[in-house]
């Protein structure tokens, strides 16, 4: 669909995206243990993945759940009822003839994940090719490594990776080029029950702490030892005495030098930007590259967090979500890796002025070329009018979609975007991917103590689309792989990843909106960058469908 | 058809009649029952519909507040300050696109009030309206050309639009006007990073900080000062006495406790109000009153502990600090000041756990193993060495840590010989870049450690004839005894001093709380 058809579909208020979450079976309900006690994690959670865990061509979910978090009540006193069993699950696409299809393997697959989970990242720890699972939480983390019969066997202790801080999320990525996945794992801050603090809001009414109650705890770098075991690498790395607030983590070659940098995004402290300077070492550059605090010198809350190439101009930029009456902010890269604060100007910042943002992502809602935005939006501390109205957690607020304009700005049609973008929820989790496989971006909103959403792109009908399905050398999906193609006076940058927005984990295949294309015989081509540096290039590509590209033998 | 503000607006001036006619407000007891009267008894009073505005704005209650601030700018259509406290309510309720007519609405009324320029260009720049902010910032400075936060403004819009050399002038001015808003460093650096001048950025960001500018808003003073709220009040007593009026805090914190009178945090930053003021014995009073009511208030404790330090009390102090960090194990000050106070008064094994446990807290201050190796010297001296070889890991080019170490290594009889043989190489090193006395003394011990006596003694020597002055007894007699020690071939009960001053952490002073 060009401009011009998307403008005439928001003038006809059709809806942009269809929610089919009943209608594909997705019947899965958030829990989060509310019992009055106002618990921090409570309302953090819970996010969703992305994964082809059976590897049959489709993108199977993995849905995190909470759990009661007092010991001493009951599950009957929790003051929001569980709706679905209070372990994670595992949705398999069955999908047929376009209908989107998703069945509960929870139990073929052995995934037991009863503690309080917070994030889902996903990533091949050994190098067979099949996607593993790594599960953050309020407690101890859990890996899973798929067994590629369906089923996955928990191997946190044995592969080192256990962690029992809160932890939010991880984020999977070869920082030493060695081929093997690492982890980084995000964490909070020094939360515990039994010392729980009790906040108060304006009128001293109990209500959710900020972080600032509590001492940050230091975030964790596992080297993967490529034998099934990670080594602790956070301190030779140079990310030992960093401490923050962190919720939400990012990777990508901020700087150009081929090498995978790190951004972590801290709640309502400096931001990091960890430059990979080679060598398995990193330094924190954010300050001075312009990504700590905003323009105006303000450490934001950064609950969510993207990188990509919003502009057109060959870079990675970076977009985050923060509290109501701070604004997101985008940072735009010069290319070098230093950033300039251009929220201002993007028209971004005024609209999400009201809004507590949580999961984002930059996706081509038309398959323009241009990056369009969502924030799955919630508030942390209760909304008055809320409380008043016998609210049982008052934290709702709308989702928004901002169309990118392509100078720069971006426009809020969320009131133009139809049902999913009306209703009120308190929205956590975000992730992207093309579930039906039909060449948009499809995206699964999770709720705090509520439904999950499965939003169908209705949005991109009629424009040009380029897929990759970039695999590794054992045919899994490879993540950190940077794509770039050249439409008309722009290069487009896009990258293989599963990190990024909250909680949650993306498809990793590249998908390029070519906008409108007059020439039906027209082909591409994309140069990739791999994780080991090495660049191949691809030409002849035809445009609608995807295209299943090796990485180069080493 | 009535709109909701005008029914609610309408439904509270019936409710103010009827309560003013049944009896009269007591005002100490409700002032929004008093200005809810005043309103009554004088309707076309602009002021009276205004001040109850304001009474609701000041309480967060924005929905109540702006059909006030309208009836009172319809009665007064000339005054900027209902429709400026009215975009402000706005932009507090996150509301920018709301607050624009209003606020535009004030400018147009007046052009010489600062905070009405700079909130409607902070407004126009949240909506991305870059021209009509610059108009209006524009304007606004030919009437305060020496406002820092309407030049601050400026700024911000210059690095928006890419024009840094602009943006780093005006960031550069409005930091002369107020050096301490330290805040409009970290655009000041984007603006010279962009321009080309990275080390200008980095100087910037060195003295970055989190103060921004401030400018007069004597209406949102006067919005702000009918809060009751006990937050309000000790935030702008705590602002008071950072400022240094402690006189000024003094009263807002007592405010404040008449708001909340059994609020814990609302008591300890009462006391030490009183305590930076010299009032030691109303401090104390204060924080026994926090504690009768909150015994297990880790702050109190902590707090009389300083009373105590202050008055040289160190073993009360002592007691106190324990009592802190008992209910609050992660209070980083408590630590540290538990561990000061024990090692004052030389309860070795306990200032080494305290500040063990400070340095697990604040691992980025590496000054805290200095003192942990101190303090672990006398409980176990191969300890305090690995406590030292760590500070020297962490700080690779710090003489006083490689020193630190020297000693420790060349005084301990149950040094490793590995340690004994580093700290020989290391002082011979550093003695080449610091030919100074301490540096000869600390060579003559780390050789007579490892057995060199004669260099030693002819080190001693050339140091006591030529560097006397500058060597202190005490160090001459323990350098003395340590050599003696050795040709004895018997070990020393007395540990040399190491560094007197790090032993003797110096006593806080009122004026260091200050």
């Amino acid at each position: 669909m060009n401009s011009i058809l998307l403008a005439a579909t928001l003038l006809a208020a059709d809806p942009l995206f269809d929610d089919r979450s009943q209608a594909a079976g997705l019947n899965f309900t958030h829990f989060n243990g509310m019992i009055g006690e106002h618990f921090f994690p409570e309302m953090m959670g819970a996010g969703v993945g992305l994964l082809d865990y059976d590897r049959d061509g489709d993108l199977d979910l993995y849905l995190v759940q909470g759990s009661l978090l007092s010991d001493t009540h009951k599950l009957s006193q929790a003051l929001i009822q569980p709706v679905s069993p209070l372990t994670d699950r595992l949705y398999r696409n069955d999908s047929k003839a376009g209908q989107l299809r998703f069945t509960d393997v929870t139990e073929q697959s052995g995934i037991v994940a009863p503690g309080y989970g917070m994030g889902v990242s996903v990533g091949d720890v050994n190098n067979d090719g099949w996607p593993d699972l790594y599960l953050s939480n309020f407690g101890r983390n859990q890996l899973w490594v798929n067994q590629r019969d369906g089923s996955f066997q928990e191997v946190s202790e044995a592969a080192g990776a256990g962690d029992d801080r809160w932890s939010i999320t991880a984020v999977f990525f070869d920082y030493d080029q060695d081929g093997w996945q690492d982890l980084y794992v995000v964490n909070y801050v020094d939360y515990k029950l039994a010392s729980a603090k009790i906040c108060l809001s304006y009128n001293d009414a109990p209500d959710y702490c900020s972080p600032q109650s509590y001492r940050p705890t230091a975030d964790r770098l596992l080297h993967n030892e490529g034998n099934g075991r990670f080594q602790e690498a956070t301190s030779r790395a140079g990310l030992g005495r960093a401490e923050g607030p962190g919720l939400g983590a990012v990777t990508g070659d901020f700087n150009a030098d081929g090498l995978a940098d790190l951004y972590v995004a801290n709640d309502g402290a400096s931001n990091f930007l960890w430059m990979n300077q080679g060598g398995g070492r990193f330094k924190d550059e954010a300050l001075l590259a312009g990504v700590a605090v905003n323009m105006s010198g303000m450490p934001e809350a950064s609950m969510g967090v993207d990188a990509n190439d919003f502009d057109g101009d060959g870079d990675l930029d970076l977009f985050m979500t923060h509290l109501d009456r701070q604004t997101n902010t985008l940072y735009v890269n010069d290319g070098e890796g230093w950033f300039m604060d251009q929220t201002m100007g993007s028209v971004l910042g005024a609209s999400s002025f009201a809004f507590t943002g949580f999961g984002t992502g930059w996706f081509d809602l038309d398959n323009d070329g241009w990056l369009d935005l969502i924030s799955a939006n919630g508030a942390v501390v209760k909304i008055a009018e809320q409380v008043a109205a016998g609210e049982t957690l008052p934290l709702l607020q709308r989702n928004q979609l901002w169309r990118n304009l392509g100078d720069g700005s971006y426009e809020d049609i969320s009131a133009k975007a139809g049902g999913p973008f009306e209703r009120e929820r308190v929205s956590r989790g975000a992730a992207f991917g093309d579930l039906d496989n039909d060449g948009d971006l499809d995206v699964l909103i999770t709720n705090n103590a509520g439904p999950v959403e499965l939003l169908v792109n209705t949005a991109a009908g009629g424009n040009a689309w380029l897929g990759l399905a970039v695999t590794d050398r054992q045919g899994g999906p490879a993540i950190g792989v940077q794509a770039t193609l050249r439409l008309g006076e722009r290069q487009l940058v896009r990258r293989s990843r599963t990190d990024g927005s909250y909680l949650s984990a993306h498809d990793p295949r590249i998908l390029f909106g070519l906008g409108e294309v007059d020439d039906k015989g027209a082909t591409y081509a994309v140069e990739l960058r791999w994780p080991d540096g090495k660049v191949s290039r691809h030409a002849d590509l035809e445009p609608g469908r995807y295209h299943v590209i090796s990485q180069p033998a080493g | 058809m009535l709109t909701r503000a005008a029914k609610s607006l309408l439904l509270l001036i019936l409710l103010a009649t009827a309560a003013a006619a049944q009896q009269p407000p007591d005002p100490l007891a409700d002032p929004l029952a008093e200005l809810v009267a005043q309103q009554a008894a004088s309707p076309r009073d602009p002021g009276a519909a205004g001040r109850l505005g304001m009474y609701y704005h000041a309480h967060e209650q924005y929905a109540e507040a702006l059909p006030w601030y309208e009836h009172a700018q319809a009665l007064a259509p000339d005054r900027w300050r209902w429709p400026y406290l009215a975009g402000l309510a706005h932009m507090e309720s996150a509301r920018p696109k709301e607050a624009l007519a209003p606020l535009s609405e004030a400018f147009a009324l007046t052009s010489d009030q600062e905070s009405v320029g700079v909130l409607l260009a902070q407004v126009l720049l949240s909506l991305g309206r870059l021209d009509k902010a610059d108009r209006v910032l524009g304007q606004s400075l030919t009437q305060h050309p020496d406002s820092a936060a309407l030049l601050a403004e400026q700024g911000l819009l210059r690095l928006a639009q890419g024009r840094f050399a602009d943006a780093a002038d005006r960031l550069r001015r409005a930091l002369e006007l107020q050096p301490a808003a330290s805040r409009l460093r970290h655009p000041l650096a984007s603006a010279l990073r962009a321009s080309g001048n990275r080390e200008g950025a980095r100087e910037a960001l060195a003295a970055a900080g989190k103060q921004s500018p401030r400018f007069d808003d004597p209406a949102g003073d006067e919005m702000r000062s009918l809060s009751q709220s006990y937050a309000f009040y000790m935030s702008q007593g705590l602002l008071a006495a950072a400022s240094g009026d402690l006189n000024a805090a003094r009263q807002l914190l007592e405010r404040a406790l008449a708001a909340s009178p059994e609020n814990p945090t609302v008591g300890v930053n009462y006391a030490r109000v009183l305590e930076s003021d010299g009032d030691l014995e109303g401090s104390r009073a204060a924080l026994q009153r926090v504690l009768q009511v909150n015994p297990d208030h880790a702050p109190a404790w902590r707090n009389l502990g300083v009373l105590a330090e202050l008055e040289g009390e160190d073993s009360q102090a002592l007691d106190s600090y324990r009592k802190a960090v008992a209910l609050d194990p992660e209070d980083f000050r408590s630590r540290l000041l538990a561990g000061s106070a024990a090692l004052r008064l030389r309860e070795m094994a306990l200032a080494a756990e305290q500040y063990a446990e400070a340095a697990r807290l604040k691992p980025e201050r590496d000054e805290l193993l200095m003192s942990q190796a101190v303090a672990q010297w006398s409980v176990s001296c191969p300890k305090a060495i690995e406590t030292a070889l760590k500070l020297v890991q962490r700080r690779p080019e710090d003489p006083a840590a490689l020193l630190l170490y020297i000693r420790l290594a060349s005084t301990c009889d149950d040094a490793p010989p590995q340690a004994r043989s580093n700290a020989l190489n290391a002082a011979r090193n550093l003695s080449q870049l610091y030919p100074g006395p301490v540096l000869k003394l600390s060579l003559a011990m780390a050789e007579a450690a490892s057995g060199a006596y004669e260099d030693a003694a002819a080190l001693h020597e050339a140091a006591a004839q030529t560097l006397a002055p500058e060597i202190t007894t005490a160090q001459q007699n323990a350098l003395a005894a340590l050599l003696a020690r050795y040709r004895a071939g018997q070990p020393s009960d007395q540990p040399f001093v190491l560094n007197e001053q790090v032993l003797n952490p110096p006593r806080l002073t009122p004026a260091d709380r200050r």
